[in-house]
């Protein structure tokens, strides 16, 4: 897979930037490569019998991004009415931009692969299938967050393979 | 390599050969004709010459084998057959495979041609040995000259030949010449003179060496017209060649007769044009070529200009400011413009997708051993470059189908006295906002027969549905996926797949696709796709709080539809909205998107034509129409293919645009409901004499009741039915009604579980109802009921055609007799109690089934009916007596109600006589100024209204004048027979 590729020569440099958000419980760092911005508060369409994961369309200066749930997508009970999120707004492999909301998010952070450690397999399994790896810190514990893999997890048929056939805004 | 030089050549190459194709098969018509050979020649001659420049090994190699065998022909004089066209058509394909693999990946592709290379080869020797001595000398001279002209290295055969031809040998020889005249020699290209130049120089450099020889042979004045890029030439630099053009004797003929020499010896060599032909040259000249890329994203600016003016003129319109107004109203102008002009930048004329239909018709026909021409009408017509794309396929495969199964064998055709070649035609025009492409062919069209057995086999009809379908509708069956009539698969056409690609292909870019026949005469397929997709007209509805956008160019009209309108139907779980006599499907968007589920029929419905068929979206707001710029969805929405893309409003927020093709499927109609649409739409029955008709089925039989003797239709689980006594009952509202078991009635027997559904006609008449248990409801149909057979059962009234099938038309009257022998004696038994005398009514009609439909009503009514067939025999009883009303029906033959109205004011005896219209059209719609003339106009099969009526005009009568006048009972009971 393509995507594991483009990671994997990241992962060899050796230091990563990134972004943690939290989802639920669980902290999850992003690359910052990958995330253009964060966004809050942003109107949306809902789009009625999209994949579970959509929670709908987002104008983003005039570009119509999907937005997806991560919450939905690793199993969380529905966030309550009127919570406050964020929207992280990532560029996946096939360069179409999507949204992720998550409930918080929390720093930039520079880190040294080498400080990262292979997925335990103690980790939930929705997580262990987006995860290229964790980083234990004191209180928690840090999945590294593949984007393609997870946005692979949220299309509906695995026949929609992602990369070519995605539509490029 | 050098990028710039390579996207030139490719341009150059690809313009080169886009003509290629068309001369080839031109030759093939008129192979005598020696300037389409030269320019073939010269296309072939000049990729080849490039890619030696270019180090395309590949790419030389194949186009130098053709131009060979090119050059061959030419020199010979070789009149080519079919076979060598093929061949250089290949060989053509082959260069352009090369060429559009170089274009994706930068590099030559790795293809092999070394088999075409060979067949090359042979033609080539083959077209030689036709040659005669003479010419076989010629190939002799040719080889002797390439020996002698070794020193130039690798070039043309021909070349070689044409120096050797004009006597020059050495080196020397090619200077002394100069460019002028070695560029003007038949046979040299410009390119080529540079080279033999270049060439000639550097070994003249190296060694050099003795004028030898001295040509000063005229050399022809037939100079070629080029598209040689001789800017290209590498070898020599830019001070080199200017000194050669202006050093290049020129005489006057030559450049009279050549309008490029002046110009290419005149201004620097660079500015030299390289397009293919003088047409395309003075064409190009006023244009430059822009990236797609650019315009694409230029269309996607124009797009968000359009918004943020929509925002703005919302803003200038409520701020009052009428100065603002002004301005904001150029901004408008302005802006439309720019959208209107920038469309029209991304607009290709469809030749550029038809170019390769004369190709594929004549390898078809070579291969199917079929005659067949192709005409094309419209060429110029302009679409979208995003549209012609997505047409390409559709339209190679409908061709191929043509060819294949349309066109038959010439034999055939002669047995059919039609002329042995076979004709398709392909044409466009522009229609308000949309490019129809028709696609005709003079074959045997298709068997609409074959195509049911063929759908009945496949499980897409069911038997039942195939009896009733027309053969209009069963046409449009060839889209579904998995029919092929094709009786042997042919590795052309009929694997059994592509049409219904072919219909997707086209609704994917908001087009539609249909199919009409006639067996024996052809087969025509009517394409229709809108000239843009960018920027759509579109209209914007609200659906539970959400809003989404509608493609105007599926909405064919908005209609107001409250829940209580007596216009909706329920079949099948389905809700059908009558309009204009036609039922309408009508889809529940609230239901279908899930926001809630049994909603009412309540909001507006946007009756929406996708082509072959239409339905209703019901939504509960409408907003207006507005111009929105479509955006791709994400990947996301790959498998909600209802959603054809998505748009921003004004006011920034994002809404999706429904695909109206796809959101039909969402609909779950089944396929009986679809072919009833299919006959529903082609029907076009007058609206007189039509009315509501229930159809039933019992036991495989069809029976038909009006539905104006039907108060609901109720389906309810058979356990509801109790038994009283011997008789069924059934709680209906708060009542406790008899339940009449069809199936009984006719004599057959049906075992229903408790479980099972059942349903039931209500049937009611004043205060007493009953419920007839049916089989199944069919459907109910706005049909002239004509009842062509009378029945001896005395169930029935007659037989009727329906859709095609025996319907027996149920005489109600004669159920509920059933029940309660005394349902109509009792309103009788009073009135022959409480009257003198009994009023009487002449009743003119024509039609037996309303003769039949309201006798029963006036008998009950206790009147003596007098019946007349028309107005004429109308005339006849009441030259004879007087009855107390005339009920008349207004539209029949020889005197319609109308003129029997007339003819009764003429009659002072008569003027006393009430003259009561009776008709099956909406009373609406009868022209308020007519309707006055009659004391009342009813409705024919609306039973309680036309008893309340009647009664009341005869209470009216009968209190005015104290006697009634006897009259003769012409019939008391139901006339059966014309």
């Amino acid at each position: 897979m393509n995507a594991l590729v483009h990671v994997s020569n990241k992962l060899a440099r050796s230091d990563l930037e990134l972004l943690t958000c939290r989802v639920g419980d669980q902290w999850i760092g992003l690359h910052v490569k990958q995330v253009r911005e964060v966004v809050t508060g942003h109107r949306r369409t809902v789009m009625p019998l999209a994949p579970s994961a959509v929670m709908g369309l987002i104008n983003l200066r005039g570009r119509v991004l999907t937005e997806l749930d991560v919450r939905k997508v690793v199993g969380l009970p529905e966030r309550e009415a009127g919570a406050s999120f964020h929207v992280a707004i990532i560029e996946g492999s096939s360069g179409e931009d999507f949204g992720l909301a998550v409930d918080d998010v929390g720093e930039v952070m520079l880190m040294d692969r080498d400080y990262y450690e292979p997925t335990p397999s103690s980790l939930a399994s929705i997580w262990r299938q987006v995860s290229e790896g964790v980083l234990k810190q004191d209180d928690r514990v840090l999945v590294l967050m593949n984007v393609d893999r997870f946005i692979a997890l949220t299309i509906p048929s695995l026949e929609a393979q992602v990369p070519d056939s995605a539509v490029v805004h | 390599m050098d990028e710039e030089l390579l996207s030139e050549f490719l341009t150059e190459s690809n313009e080169n050969l886009a003509s290629i194709e068309q001369q080839l098969m031109d030759l093939e018509m008129h192979p005598s004709n020696v300037d389409l050979l030269d320019g073939i020649f010269r296309a072939v001659h000049t990729v080849k010459g490039s890619c030696g420049f270019l180090g395309l090994v590949g790419l030389q190699k194949t186009a130098h084998a053709g131009e060979n065998l090119l050059g061959k022909i030419r020199a010979t004089k070789y009149l080519v057959n079919d076979e060598v066209v093929s061949l250089l058509l290949e060989c053509t394909d082959g260069i352009k495979a090369l060429l559009e693999g170089l274009e994706a990946e930068g590099a030559e592709p790795d293809l092999d041609h070394s088999d075409l290379i060979e067949r090359l080869h042979i033609a080539e020797r083959m077209v030689e040995d036709f040659s005669t001595s003479a010419k076989h000398k010629a190939s002799e001279e040719l080889e002797e000259a390439v020996q002698n002209l070794d020193w130039l290295g690798e070039f043309d055969p021909l070349v070689l030949t044409t120096l050797k031809g004009a006597k020059l040998f050495t080196a020397q020889d090619m200077i002394d010449a100069g460019f002028a005249r070695l560029r003007e020699t038949d046979g040299l290209t410009p390119a080529d003179a540079l080279k033999i130049l270049g060439v000639a120089k550097k070994t003249l450099k190296a060694a050099p060496m003795v004028v030898k020889h001295v040509a000063k042979s005229e050399s022809k004045n037939n100079v070629e017209d080029h598209p040689k890029n001789i800017g290209e030439e590498d070898c020599k630099p830019p001070s080199k060649k200017g000194k050669l053009v202006s050093a290049s004797p020129q005489t006057a003929d030559k450049s009279a007769a050549k309008s490029q020499t002046p110009k290419a010896t005149n201004t620097p060599v660079k500015a030299v044009p390289k397009t293919g032909s003088k047409q395309q040259r003075s064409k190009s000249a006023g244009s430059i070529r822009v990236d797609i890329e650019l315009l694409d994203s230029l269309m996607n600016q124009v797009g968000e200009l359009v918004l943020t003016r929509n925002r703005l003129m919302q803003m200038m319109m409520s701020s009052g400011n009428m100065a603002y107004v002004r301005v904001s109203r150029d901004v408008d102008h302005i802006t439309e413009q720019l959208q209107a002009q920038l469309l029209r930048t991304r607009m290709q004329p469809i030749q550029s997708v038809w170019s390769s239909i004369p190709r594929i018709v004549r390898d078809m026909g070579k291969q199917l051993d079929k005659k067949i021409t192709v005409i094309m009408e419209g060429e110029e017509t302009e679409l979208d470059r995003t549209i012609l794309n997505a047409l390409k396929d559709p339209l190679t495969h409908i061709i191929r189908n043509s060819c294949d199964h349309g066109i038959e064998m010439p034999d055939e055709r002669r047995n059919a006295s039609k002329p042995v070649e076979g004709t398709l035609k392909l044409s466009a025009s522009q229609e308000s906002g949309f490019i129809v492409i028709l696609i005709e062919d003079d074959g045997a069209g298709i068997d609409a027969s074959r195509v049911k057995s063929k759908a009945v086999s496949m499980g897409v009809l069911t038997e039942d549905q195939a009896a009733i379908i027309s053969d209009k509708a069963v046409l449009q069956l060839i889209f579904h996926a998995g029919l092929s009539t094709a009786e042997q698969v042919s590795n052309l056409s009929g694997r059994g797949v592509g049409m219904d690609v072919v219909r997707t292909e086209i609704e994917k870019v908001g087009g539609s696709v249909d199919i009409s026949s006639e067996r024996g005469v052809g087969t025509t397929l009517r394409i229709r796709i809108p000239l843009t997709l960018a920027i759509i007209s579109a209209m914007i509805i609200g659906c539970d709080g959400h809003r989404f956008a509608i493609p105007q160019m599926s909405v064919r009209e908005l209609l107001n539809a409250p829940a209580d309108s007596s216009e909706w139907r329920l079949i099948g779980g389905q809700p059908f909205y009558r309009l204009r006599g036609k039922l309408l499907p009508v889809m529940r968007l609230k239901e279908v998107l899930e926001f809630k589920q049994n909603v009412d029929n309540e909001g507006s419905i946007v009756v929406v034509d996708i082509g072959d068929r239409t339905y209703g979206v019901l939504v509960d707001e409408i907003f207006g129409a507005e111009e929105i710029v479509v955006k791709p969805l994400g990947i996301h929405f790959q498998q909600t293919r209802f959603y054809g893309g998505c748009s921003i409003l004004g006011d920034g927020v994002v809404i999706p645009i429904f695909d109206c093709n796809e959101l039909a499927s969402l609909m779950k109609l089944s396929q009986e409901a679809e072919a009833i649409q299919h006959l529903e739409e082609e029907k076009e029955v007058s609206m007189h004499e039509l009315q509501h008709t229930l159809v039933f089925a019992e036991g495989g039989q069809r029976f038909a009741i009006p539905m104006a003797l039907i108060e609901r239709l109720e389906c309810f689980p058979e356990k509801k039915i109790e038994h009283s006594g011997s008789s069924e009952v059934l709680q209906y509202r708060d009542d406790v009604i008899a339940v009449l078991r069809w199936s009984a009635l006719i004599g057959g027997h049906r075992d229903i579980s408790p479980d099972d559904s059942v349903y039931g006609l209500i049937l009611s008449d004043g205060y007493k109802c009953l419920c007839l248990q049916v089989e199944e409801v069919v459907d109910i149909l706005e049909i002239p009921l004509d009842i062509k057979m009378t029945s001896d059962n005395p169930l029935f009234l007659g037989t009727s055609v329906i859709e095609d099938l025996a319907t027996e038309v149920v005489d109600v009257f004669e159920v509920v007799k059933q029940v309660d022998p005394n349902w109509f004696s009792r309103n009788k038994s009073v009135a022959s109690t409480e009257e003198f005398a009994v009023p009487t009514i002449l009743f003119v009609e024509d039609a037996t089934f309303f003769r039949n439909l309201v006798i029963p009503v006036l008998d009950t009514l206790g009147y003596e009916t007098w019946v007349a067939k028309d107005g004429l025999e109308a005339c006849a009883i009441l030259e004879d007596k007087i009855p107390d009303l005339i009920l008349t029906d207004l539209e029949m033959p020889n005197m319609d109600g109308y003129g029997l109205l007339d003819w009764v004011k003429d009659r002072p005896e008569l003027s006393a006589v009430p003259v009561v219209a009776l008709t099956a059209t909406p009373i609406d719609e009868i022209p308020v100024e007519s309707q006055k003339k009659f004391r009342d106009v009813m409705i024919k099969f609306d039973r309680q209204t036309l008893t309340e009526g009647l009664k009341l005009i005869m209470d009216d009568i009968q209190n005015k004048k104290p006697f009634s006048v006897e009259g003769e009972l012409i019939s008391s009971t139901v006339t059966q027979g014309d």
